[in-house]
Parts: C-alpha cells; sequence; structure tokens
C-alpha cells in the first residue's frame, strides 16, 4: 500500500515535470513571437493616445533622470578635457578674438543703453504699460537626447516639483531650444524645435515678415505659411514672434541659411552638440487690462470718470512664480 | 559564508549581460558629441544584445529584452514598444541553428551583425514611418547602420572578456 502511494506520487511528480518542461519548451519557441506581437499592440495603443502611456512615461523619466546624470558626469568631463587640449593650442587667436568682441559689445552696450532710455521716453508720451522685462528662468540639465532620425526631444532632471510646466520655453545661452511638452515630479520633456511636431510662430527680424518654424527632425527646421510677399533674404535673424501665447516674443531662433523654391530653411543658433545646462522660461501670467497699471496723467483724468475711486495695482509679480532654490535669475 | 559569496559571485556573472545591455542602453540616451550629421549616433543597444543572444543567449532572454525596450522607449519619447520590437527582431533572426557557424569566427560575427543591424534599422524606419504618416530620410538610418557595424569591433572585444570570465566561473563551478 505504501509502496503503492510513492509510486503514484512519483508518476505524478513525473508528468508535473514534464508539463513543466512542455510550456517551458513552447515559451522558448514561441515566447519571442508572442512578445513581439505584444509590442506591436503596444505601439498601435500608443497611437490611440491612451491616458496610462502618459504616467507610464513620465515615471520612467523620473527614475531614470538622476541614473542618466550620473553617468553623463564623467564622459561629459572626458569631453570637456578632449575640447579644453584643442582649445589650448588655439588660445592666442581666441584670446585676440574675444579683445575684438569685447570692443565691439562695449559700443553695443553704449547703444543699448541710449535705445532703452528712448524707449521708455517713447512709451510715456504714448502712454503705453512698461515693458515687461526679461522673464525668469530656472536651470536645468539636459540627462537624455536619444538622438536619431524620428524623434527629436530630451529629458531634463527638472519637473513640476521645481516648478516646471507644460509649454515653458527653454533657451540656452545660443537661443531657443524648444518647449516643454511632458512635465514629471522630477523630470520634463523638451521637444526641440527640430522635431517634426514642432510649430513655432516667428518673426523675421529685419523685414518683420511673420511665417511659421516646423521641424523637420534634421537639424535644419524650415518656415512655412509664408506670407504673400516676403522680403526677407538669406541671413536675416528669426525670433519668436509670440503669436501662439504660449512663447515669450523675441527669443532668438536663428538665421534663415537657404531659400530655394517654397523652402526657407533656417539654421538655428543652438549647438545640439553641446547641450549640457539649458534654462526654462518661467512663463509670466498675462495682466488682464485691469491689472495693467495706468500713468499717473490718465488714471487721475480716467478714474472719477469710470467711479473708480482707488488707482489699480501692478499684476501679481514676476517674483512670486516658480521656486527661489533653482530660479537663476532673469534671461538676457 | 563563502557559500554565500559564491552564490552572489555566481549571480553577479549571470546578470553580466543584462548589465552590459543596460548600460549601452543609457548611453545610447546620453546628450554626447555625436559622429556625424543630423543626430546620427551608432546604437551600442543592437551590438550588445546581438552580442550575448550569439554567445549565451540563455542568460539574456526574451522577457528581458522585451522589459529593456520598453523602458528605453519610455525614456528616450519613442512611441512605447518600438525598441522592444527592435531587440526581439534581433534575438529572433540570431536563433537559428545557423548561429554556431556564425560565432566560430570574429568575421562571421561581425557580418551577421551587419545583416542584423540593417534589417533591425530598416524595420525601425518603417514601422516611424508608419507611425508618424511621415517618410522619414533613409539616409540617416543607412549612416547609423554603419556606424553600428563599425562599433563592432572594440564592443566585441569588451564584451568577449566578460564572457571569457563568465566561462571561467562555469568552468570553476562544473556547472
Amino acid at each position: 500500500m505504501r509502496s503503492g502511494t510513492v509510486r503514484r506520487g512519483d508518476s505524478l511528480s513525473s508528468e508535473w515535470g514534464k508539463m513543466v518542461l512542455a510550456a517551458r519548451a513552447l515559451a522558448v519557441r514561441y515566447g519571442v513571437v508572442v512578445l513581439m506581437a505584444l509590442s506591436l499592440g503596444l505601439i498601435v495603443l500608443g497611437k490611440a493616445d491612451v491616458k496610462i502611456y502618459d504616467t507610464i512615461v513620465r515615471r520612467a523619466g523620473d527614475i531614470a533622470a538622476p541614473a542618466l546624470a550620473t553617468l553623463k558626469e564623467p564622459l561629459s568631463t572626458l569631453r570637456d578635457m578632449a575640447n579644453a587640449m584643442g582649445s589650448i593650442l588655439a588660445l592666442r587667436e581666441e584670446n585676440q578674438r574675444l579683445r575684438e568682441d569685447n570692443r565691439r559689445l562695449l559700443v553695443w552696450q553704449a547703444e543699448a543703453t541710449r535705445l532703452a532710455v528712448e524707449n521708455d521716453a517713447l512709451r510715456r508720451s504714448l502712454k503705453m504699460p512698461p515693458h515687461p522685462g526679461a522673464p525668469l528662468w530656472l536651470t536645468a540639465r539636459v540627462v537624455a537626447d536619444p538622438g536619431g532620425p524620428f524623434v527629436n526631444t530630451a529629458l531634463i532632471d527638472a519637473g513640476a516639483d521645481a516648478g516646471v510646466q507644460n509649454g515653458m520655453a527653454v533657451v540656452d545661452d545660443h537661443g531657443l531650444v524648444g518647449r516643454i511638452v511632458d512635465v514629471g515630479a522630477r523630470s520634463a520633456r523638451i521637444l526641440m524645435l527640430t522635431d517634426l511636431n514642432s510649430r513655432i510662430p516667428v518673426l523675421i527680424d529685419r523685414s518683420h515678415d511673420e511665417a511659421v518654424l516646423e521641424g523637420t527632425n534634421g537639424r535644419q527646421p524650415e518656415l512655412r505659411f509664408l506670407p504673400m510677399n516676403p522680403s526677407f533674404k538669406v541671413g536675416d535673424q528669426v525670433l519668436t514672434s509670440g503669436r501662439d501665447g504660449v512663447l515669450p516674443q523675441g527669443l532668438r531662433i536663428g538665421k534663415i541659411s537657404e531659400i530655394r523654391d517654397q523652402h526657407v530653411v533656417v539654421t538655428p543658433y543652438v549647438d545640439w552638440d553641446r547641450l549640457d545646462y539649458v534654462a526654462v522660461l518661467v512663463r509670466q501670467p498675462l495682466p488682464t487690462p485691469e491689472e495693467l497699471p495706468l500713468p499717473a496723467s490718465d488714471a487721475a483724468v480716467s478714474a472719477p470718470a469710470a467711479g473708480v475711486a482707488k488707482p489699480v495695482e501692478r499684476a501679481p509679480t514676476r517674483g512670486q512664480s516658480g521656486p527661489a532654490a533653482r530660479t537663476g535669475g532673469r534671461a538676457e | 559564508m563563502q557559500v554565500v559569496v559564491q552564490t552572489l559571485d555566481h549571480l553577479a556573472r549571470r546578470i553580466l549581460p543584462f548589465l552590459t545591455v543596460a548600460i549601452t542602453l543609457l548611453f545610447d540616451l546620453l546628450p554626447l558629441t555625436t559622429l556625424a550629421s543630423d543626430a546620427v549616433r551608432p546604437s551600442l543597444t543592437i551590438v550588445a544584445v546581438y552580442f550575448w543572444t550569439l554567445y549565451r543567449p540563455d542568460l539574456l532572454g526574451s522577457i528581458v529584452l522585451f522589459l529593456l525596450g520598453l523602458v528605453a522607449d519610455a525614456v528616450a519619447g519613442m512611441p512605447i514598444g518600438m525598441t522592444a520590437l527592435m531587440l526581439l527582431c534581433i534575438r529572433a533572426m540570431v536563433m537559428v541553428p545557423q548561429r554556431i557557424v556564425l560565432a566560430r569566427s570574429f568575421l562571421g560575427g561581425w557580418l551577421g551583425l551587419a545583416l542584423v543591424t540593417l534589417s533591425v534599422q530598416f524595420l525601425r524606419w518603417f514601422l516611424a514611418c508608419l507611425y508618424a504618416l511621415h517618410v522619414f530620410p533613409i539616409d540617416t538610418v543607412l549612416v547609423s547602420s554603419v556606424l553600428t557595424i563599425l562599433c563592432y569591433p572594440p564592443v566585441a572585444l569588451l564584451l568577449g572578456r566578460a564572457n571569457v570570465e563568465i566561462d571561467e566561473k562555469r568552468h570553476a563551478t562544473g556547472n
């Protein structure tokens, strides 16, 4: 009796073992196919704009950002050292060039000061509200940039916790990089101005022609929706027009580098290969007409007529938005 | 105590393929200087996955590749599933009986990588075009593939050394 139970138990365990082995063989044989089908299904689902995808992507960004930042540091140092070796050799020429730049910029500084005084006087005489000034910004480090021809996005190590919001403009010391399109707690994604999905309303500095800068996924975006008789030419500077109400007006983007048929190619100022640190411009809420300050003489005349007894207060100050810890100052 | 150390050492060696693929994935995501214009870079992940599937497929399973691919897509901002599909395609292409022939010689391995790289990069380009309903330039994909193929010798040298470490341990323990 006892030996019979043992035998039955043995046969059961051997059958169980066979089943496990068969399942394992099936998994090895067809596992790749099943997972490939699953991957394809996920790609199709992603096209349907499922909300949980955004959450997963944000979480993944938050988790990966510190690891990428740590891994990037020694590699960036190595790259900087290699670059420094090259620049030491060209120190004499660079010094001469910087002296020349300094002389030229001093002339421009004097001119800018004169123009600012003149601009203020003209604004006062036209009773225009004062210029809002340069926006506040916070600095972030670019920790991931997959590159490649399919997406032009980058991950930065500052998110909602630092005050980053969707739609904020991102610049480096050369010009506009792009705008924030996805925000996690500790990371955010920049949609570069070269991405296929990027559309930025722009203004040509010299000719005042307006257009839309469209990304091509290459290094050089193109101008679309051009005016009927444009008067721009190669070399003209392209700035943000601020027409979308999202990006601030007057941010430098690049120069028109080529005009052929209907294609107007813009070369951005940003050095895409050295995008280590960027500034996220903290968006300022537009003041309502009631919040705008009135010139003293105008207020004295209009207030009694409108039946308003006290003067209108200023719009919320820029210093109130964005955490002070990360806020670096004003963009130049 | 010695048993614990031995077990940990054994585990560390077994996860070596996973670790190297994870590092190459992170490396591919880092914002480093590009080798060619238009942000074209080699894909070290393709080389690492190809190498381990060729020499040690038992240590880098399909599920691991699938999960790594999903994480890479989420971090890179690519459509979720794109990289996972690419990595699984590499495994499906390499896991054929003929891989023994490829694995015997360095040149055979290199030629195999060239074939696999061109195939999966073209597949990714095709899927990306379908996804975005836009024809992306194929030349950047070709340049990236060539750079990836050129990266094989140094990466294979490093991974080959890691493979020897795993094998040495296997011989030592008799597994």
